[in-house]
């Protein structure tokens, strides 16, 4: 036999699917959320428009780039060349795939890395939650950046280095946001509760903090890539980051930097475009992301 | 005699209070937040905790399911000291003890359906239930703090404070414990709904023969609820006694302030009363007040009462009527 009320089961509306309404309303987050779309699109299928390989010279160009390498539909190199008569085109398409999988996963793995330390931190409190944030403290005062050149000068120049030294040193921050945040929720009534009825350490982490958190960090994460992208920039800038025939954006940068004089502008204005516009617009789905997740704080 | 079901004796609950620039050698303060605390509840029966926040009488309900270490000896069902048990130990009697709070919003995880919160106590005392058999039980629980079991998909945001108290309160019930903590849980709510949720446990502490530790911070709310009284200032017991005795002749000076607070229902009387302002704030904790707690705000208090602590003692018109005073004929006025 069934009731009316068994008939009937009210869907919920969550936390989430409220958030996700509020940052549907917001026009500037979801510009930058269609912007991140296109250049990821443009990441993951530029290089089958491309007309060249990345590492081809074309000798139709060579010596005399700033005449013949410009921008053109014509010949194909939709973007012009580099100064070595490659096609730009595909090195940017390249740029942009190495410069989102650095952003992406130097921020996983600093995301990662930090929620948890921050969330044990905090949830232990006491004793060791204070020897936690002392070690943070002196990661901390380690200039990061000295670090990461250090580790890409003895250990090589490699992706992974990349990764390891990136990620690691920024799940600082995190962490301690984390554990901030994670005070104030261990000391929420429905904590307790939990405690009250015997519910196991892990599983309070798990199903009533971590859910809790997923907010911020999800604020912090996509604030955190771009500055992931920002570090890797600044490495490749100074050509210590990824290794030729791979670039990157600060590589491109670099390099059409190098070139403005010769009045081969494009070089520099193409990669400096899609940097701009992807750092740009994950400033402001980050900035969506934090309205619309916690309305109260603004 | 049948055993109680509860017999606390002499639990003291001590806070080590370390400044944050203190150098590290140096020893912390202690907070007593409860001082030798002794009452004993038995089956089915309610006892009302009574006193002004900071007073420890929240501090007294955690010590009790063990969320704060405590010394002296708490005695479950006539047979198992609570205190010293390992968590393991500890958890099946956590599924005879449950908890309500005072907060209905803040006491429920905002990002768990009804249906989840309720059903978490089953998920770690009852392991052995299916999904559907959870959701079954959890649907008549339900029904029986009169929410409607189609809201179960909800989540805690979309119902109203005294909802969410119900939905505490059927996650509480829903493993049929014997002892129900309830640390102020009407005290957030509109006085209208205060009643409704005041109803709604007495009437289930009927069906189910819960026994209850009932708190608040006044006279009013217990007195319907509660057979004794325990009050309470500065972690300490002032006065105990059946429900009906300590509002006919209440001994502690404490004690007849807070009732001559509660208001009557009666305009002429509520008038022509004698009401009994406490002056200023409870003294800190920290450094508790020489002999008895309450002399700082006590009419009648008399040097003796700042050189010589008063006992719990009985009154002698009752067995059960306890007071600490030194002079608690001098306030039965
Ligand atoms: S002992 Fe003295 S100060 Fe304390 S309540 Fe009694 S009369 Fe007042």
């Amino acid at each position: 036999m069934k009731t009316q009320a068994d008939i009937a089961v009210v869907k919920g509306r969550s936390l989430w699917s409220e958030a996700r309404r509020r940052f549907y309303k917001n026009i500037a987050a979801m510009l930058g959320l269609i912007v991140l779309i296109l250049v990821s699109l443009f990441a993951f299928f530029g290089q089958y428009i491309a007309q060249f390989p990345i590492d081809e010279i074309d000798f139709n160009v060579i010596g005399q780039v700033e005449q013949e390498g410009g921008p053109s539909i014509k010949n194909g190199h939709y973007f012009g060349t580099d100064d070595l008569g490659r096609d730009l085109f595909a090195r940017v398409v390249q740029g942009t795939q190495v410069s989102l999988i650095v952003g992406f996963v130097g921020a996983f793995i600093a995301v990662a890395m930090g929620t948890l330390y921050g969330a044990i931190a905090g949830y232990a409190g006491g004793r060791t939650d204070n020897i936690m944030m002392r070690v943070v403290d002196i990661l901390m005062a380690i200039p990061s950046m000295f670090v990461i050149i250090l580790l890409l000068v003895m250990f090589g120049r490699s992706m992974a280095m990349l990764f390891i030294g990136v990620g690691m040193l920024s799940w600082l921050d995190m962490s301690r946001i984390v554990r901030g945040q994670t005070l104030s929720i261990k000391n929420k009534e429905y904590i307790h509760a939990a405690q009250a009825m015997g519910v196991s350490d892990v599983k309070i982490i798990t199903r009533h903090i971590l859910p809790n958190l997923w907010g911020i960090v999800a604020v912090y994460a996509t604030l955190l890539i771009p500055l992931m992208i920002l570090t890797e920039s600044f490495i490749s800038f100074i050509g210590l980051g990824v290794q030729e025939p791979l670039t990157s954006w600060g590589a491109l940068i670099s390099e059409g930097a190098g070139t403005m004089q010769y009045g081969t502008l494009w070089q520099l204005t193409f990669p400096l475009f899609f940097f701009v516009i992807t750092i740009s617009a994950f400033y402001f789905v980050g900035d969506g992301l934090r309205d619309a997740l916690d309305p109260k704080e603004r | 005699m049948t055993k109680p079901l509860l017999e606390v004796k002499n639990l003291c609950v001590d806070y080590d209070i370390r400044n944050e620039h203190a150098l590290p050698w140096k020893s912390p303060q202690t907070l007593q937040a409860v001082k030798e605390v002794s009452f004993t509840l038995g089956a089915g029966e309610t006892l009302g905790i009574v006193g002004e926040s900071g007073s420890g009488k929240s501090t007294l309900a955690r010590a009790i399911v063990q969320l704060e270490k405590a010394t002296g000896s708490i005695l479950w069902g006539g047979d198992t000291e609570l205190i010293g048990l390992s968590r393991q130990q500890m958890l099946p009697f956590r599924s005879q003890i449950q908890f309500v709070f005072q907060d209905p919003f803040a006491s429920l995880n905002p990002r768990l359906t009804v249906g989840q919160i309720i059903e978490e106590p089953l998920t770690v005392h009852q392991p052995q239930l299916s999904r559907t058999q959870r959701r079954e039980r959890v649907r008549s629980m339900m029904h029986r703090v009169s929410l409607l079991p189609n809201q179960i998909n909800r989540y805690p945001h979309e119902f109203s404070g005294g909802q969410c108290q119900r939905i505490g309160i059927a996650r509480a019930l829903i493993v049929e414990p014997r002892l129900l903590i309830c640390d102020e849980p009407v005290s957030a709510l509109d006085v209208s709904i205060q009643a409704q949720i005041i109803n709604l446990l007495n009437s289930l502490q009927k069906e189910m023969g819960l026994a209850m530790l009932f708190i608040a911070h006044d006279l009013s709310v217990v007195k319907h609820i509660s057979d004794r009284v325990m009050v309470m200032y500065l972690g300490k017991v002032m006065e105990m006694a059946d429900c009906s005795v300590l509002y006919k002749q209440p001994s502690h000076p404490y004690t007849q302030a807070l009732i001559s607070a509660v208001p009557l229902p009666d305009p002429q009387q509520e008038r022509s009363k004698k009401r009994i302002l406490l002056l200023g704030d409870m003294p800190s904790p920290l450094s508790p007040p020489s002999g008895c707690v309450f002399r700082t705000r006590c009419q009648y208090a008399t040097t003796e009462c700042a050189t010589r602590t008063p006992q719990l003692q009985s009154t002698g018109n009752s067995s059960e009527h306890s007071v600490s005073c030194h002079f608690p004929a001098v306030s039965l006025s």
